[in-house]
């Protein structure tokens, strides 16, 4: 028998991880140098991005403190839907974002694991994105995302995200909006 | 009415100072002052009537929500014989919040500071060491939590009131309940919310009043971007529909609430998803709708019932809970028919998310007018300067054709905000809700008394 | 040892509900809540140890039940306080299903307990 962080590293193999963590990295560089468009290239067609919800309960209704997909969600995205929000955005008419935000993303905390399938990885990060805006606006969340990433030779980036859950560590929103991307 | 002097010598901001609605100017200083705010919290938010809780959202005994009325919590809770009371989330004992949770299911509330528990009610039930530590005379019936005294429930959704004199919702609406039905009351089998989103925005919380109650021409400018993505391949209204000289009508009410929608009478262009119109398009619905409201009205836009009663056509409902001048907390629920197909609601609840919710494409836009505005404020020329309300082109009308009470027959006008303001204005002055009927007779506009 | 009386038939109590008998019924100085949890029925002195609550309107789950005023939780086995801010024990009374009827022995410890 072995210990969980020995069986952890065991399932994976350390190039994967090792690449996986370089394509989150460069996933969030392309965010905040606002190349939404080339953002798109990091998600698999039939990919799925969403943010659940949380509230305050009590001890004995925790399991309802963060709402399911399809209920109370900030994002629930495919491909075609991301695209819109990245189009919007690139009108430079997009108000709340034109001028741009200046935002930087710090991921950290990247966990690879093994996936459901061969060639599929579950990745867990977490995340700090802080923006300004304006001559006095900031603001930023924290988070988790757990991600499915498949590898994807023929790709721009050699994987691609097939599903992304983004927890906000937030229940009542205390930043304005949500609209850059996580 | 000129400036009053508090207690200790110091003025009091005076709203009439600020608002000259004959000229549709109000100054900044009323979206700024602390003063005027705390005057609201009494005379607005003290008086009016608002919205607590849907039906849906507490359905079994012991089943709460947490809400606010202006900064106060309060809790709504279904009763064990099936009524509904709502009282102050407050401790008599030394005003610690009694209950700490957004929503649940309770059997009572349990003060978590020195134990005082209080009923599903708000009465008081038990304190610890009553027995020896407090005299005979103590009586836990004089410190029930406070109750709101007046509630009531509108085709499902509850309002409450802590004036006992306010007068019955229906007359609160006024014209505004003809409107109201037609997003509210058109399906037998009732609505129901599906998803709740909160945020908080650094703005005045009137902005977030104003716009629902008058304000459709910002869309075309300000969603601009949204409209651009979405009109094709989303689940949300095509707005390419209401074409380039839109027509439609905006309405106002006595006590501040108004709204708008486009299109004439019979071809309107509802604010609505297609998958509620595909919906609402077969024969069995569109009858009920013709059955309940005398025929298949249609005005759903924007509409306010004041103070922030919120409701679009693609059922986005919210209430804004004012935090200080500068602050607003928005509620806002998703709501949808019961007896609409999963395949419907979720193409509604889609629909909200991706626009009106905080990573909606449409309400980030909002976001930043006000907060824009809210910062701008901090000039001293700025805050004299203030906003102004010209669009009053249209004519007013009364009683037209189907639609009572005020309205233009125009999709864009300020009248709705004009009404609304001068709302405000006759509630900061009033001393009671007589006082303010009175007021509002005599500043109603467009109408010769 | 006076006679048990009948509480009512099975199913009339839900599960994790329970009925209230009360004293001048049993006969006993204090309520008496008949739980009906996970498939048993147990029988407890209806007010919690530490304050003045009852314990028949609490929440009930498995073989416990918590006090629905300041969450002291108790055993239904043996009336044992589980948490504070109970310290001290309730009485347990046995229960007994025949011919599908509740019958609670007032004053009678649950089986296995002493009282």
């Amino acid at each position: 028998m072995t210990d969980n962080v020995t069986n952890l590293l065991a399932a994976v193999d350390p190039a994967d991880e090792r690449a996986i963590t370089r394509f989150l990295f460069e996933e969030v560089q392309v965010l905040d140098d606002w190349q939404f468009a080339k953002w798109l290239d990091f998600f698999h067609d039939d990919t799925m991005y969403w943010a659940p919800t949380q509230t305050d309960r009590y001890p004995r209704e925790r399991a309802k403190r963060i709402s399911a997909f399809g209920t109370s969600v900030y994002f629930e995205e495919n491909k075609v839907q991301l695209k819109q929000r990245v189009d919007r955005l690139l009108t430079d008419q997009a108000w709340g974002e034109a001028p741009p935000s200046r935002a930087r993303h710090l991921v950290s905390n990247v966990r690879v694991s093994a996936g459901e399938a061969e060639g599929e990885f579950a990745v867990k990060s977490n995340f700090l994105a802080y923006r300004s805006m304006g001559q006095r606006s900031q603001d930023m969340i924290t988070g988790e995302r757990s991600d499915k990433i498949v590898r994807a030779p023929e790709s721009e980036w050699g994987y691609l995200i097939k599903e992304r859950r983004i927890l906000f560590d937030m229940a009542g929103l205390l930043i304005k909006n949500l609209t850059i991307f996580y | 009415m000129h400036a009053q002097p508090h207690d200790k010598g110091v003025s009091v901001t005076d709203i009439n100072d600020l608002v000259d609605l004959d000229k549709g100017s109000l100054k900044g200083h009323m979206f700024t002052d602390e003063d005027i705010y705390q005057q609201e919290l009494d005379k607005v938010w003290r008086r009016a009537w608002c919205f607590l809780a849907h039906d849906s959202m507490i359905p079994k005994k012991g089943d709460f929500l947490q809400n606010f009325i202006g900064e106060d919590p309060v809790l709504i809770v279904r009763q064990k014989d099936g009524s509904v009371k709502a009282f102050l989330n407050q401790c008599r004992h030394r005003g610690m919040r009694i209950c700490r949770v957004d929503q649940g299911a309770a059997k009572a509330f349990t003060c978590s500071f020195h134990g005082w528990s209080y009923g599903l009610d708000g009465s008081l039930i038990q304190v610890p060491r009553e027995g020896d530590a407090y005299p005979d005379d103590f009586d836990k019936a004089n410190y029930p939590a406070r109750p709101i005294p007046r509630l009531t429930n509108y085709k499902g959704f509850w309002f409450g009131t802590w004036d006992e004199e306010a007068p019955e919702f229906e007359e609160y609406l006024g014209s505004a309940k003809y409107y109201l039905d037609g997003y509210i009351d058109r399906w037998d089998g009732g609505m129901e919310p599906i998803a709740f989103h909160k945020w908080t925005l650094p703005n005045n919380w009137k902005f977030m009043a104003e716009q629902p109650t008058s304000d459709m021409q910002h869309s075309e400018i300000t969603h601009v971007s949204a409209g651009q993505v979405l009109n094709k391949g989303s689940d949300a209204a095509d707005r390419t529909l209401r074409g380039d000289n839109p027509t439609g009508r905006q309405f106002f009410s006595d006590y501040g609430h108004g709204g708008a929608w486009y299109g004439e009478k019979g071809s309107e262009v509802p604010n609505t998803g297609q998958a509620m119109q595909k919906w609402e398009a077969q024969p069995e619905i569109a009858e009920q709708i013709a059955k309940r409201l005398g025929d298949n009205r249609e005005i759903r836009g924007h509409l306010n019932i004041w103070p922030t009663f919120m409701v679009l056509g693609n059922y986005t409902i919210r209430v804004t809970h004012p935090r200080g001048p500068g602050h607003q907390e928005i509620w806002a629920w998703t709501f949808v028919p019961k007896d609409a197909d999963d395949a419907t609601k979720d193409s509604i609840r889609r629909d909200v998310m991706r626009t009106f919710t905080p990573g909606g494409m449409f309400e980030g836009d909002d976001a930043l007018n006000w907060e824009e505005m809210q910062e701008v404020l901090h000039g001293r020329i700025a805050r004299d300067s203030g906003f102004t309300y010209q669009m009053t082109g249209a004519p007013i009308q009364w009683d037209e054709g189907p639609y009572p009470g005020g309205s233009t027959k125009h999709v864009f006008s300020d009248n709705a905000a004009i009404n609304m303001y001068s709302n405000y204005v006759d509630m900061m002055n009033a001393e009671n809700w007589d006082e303010l009927k009175q007021l509002r007779e005599k500043h109603r506009m467009g109408k010769s008394n | 040892m006076a006679e048990p009386i009948k509480v009512g038939a099975a199913g009339d109590i839900e599960d994790e509900e329970a009925l209230i008998v009360p004293a001048d019924t049993a006969g006993w100085d204090d309520d008496i809540a008949v739980f009906f949890s996970d498939g048993k029925y147990y029988a407890l002195n209806d007010t919690c140890s530490h304050e003045d609550a009852s314990l028949g309107d609490g929440w009930i789950e498995g073989d416990e039940v918590e006090c629905p005023i300041h969450s002291a939780k108790f055993s239904l086995c043996t009336g044992a306080a589980l948490c504070l801010p109970a310290s001290h024990p309730v009485r347990t009374h046995k229960v007994e299903i025949r011919n599908d009827e509740i019958w609670l022995y007032v004053g009678v410890p649950a089986d296995g307990q002493e009282g």
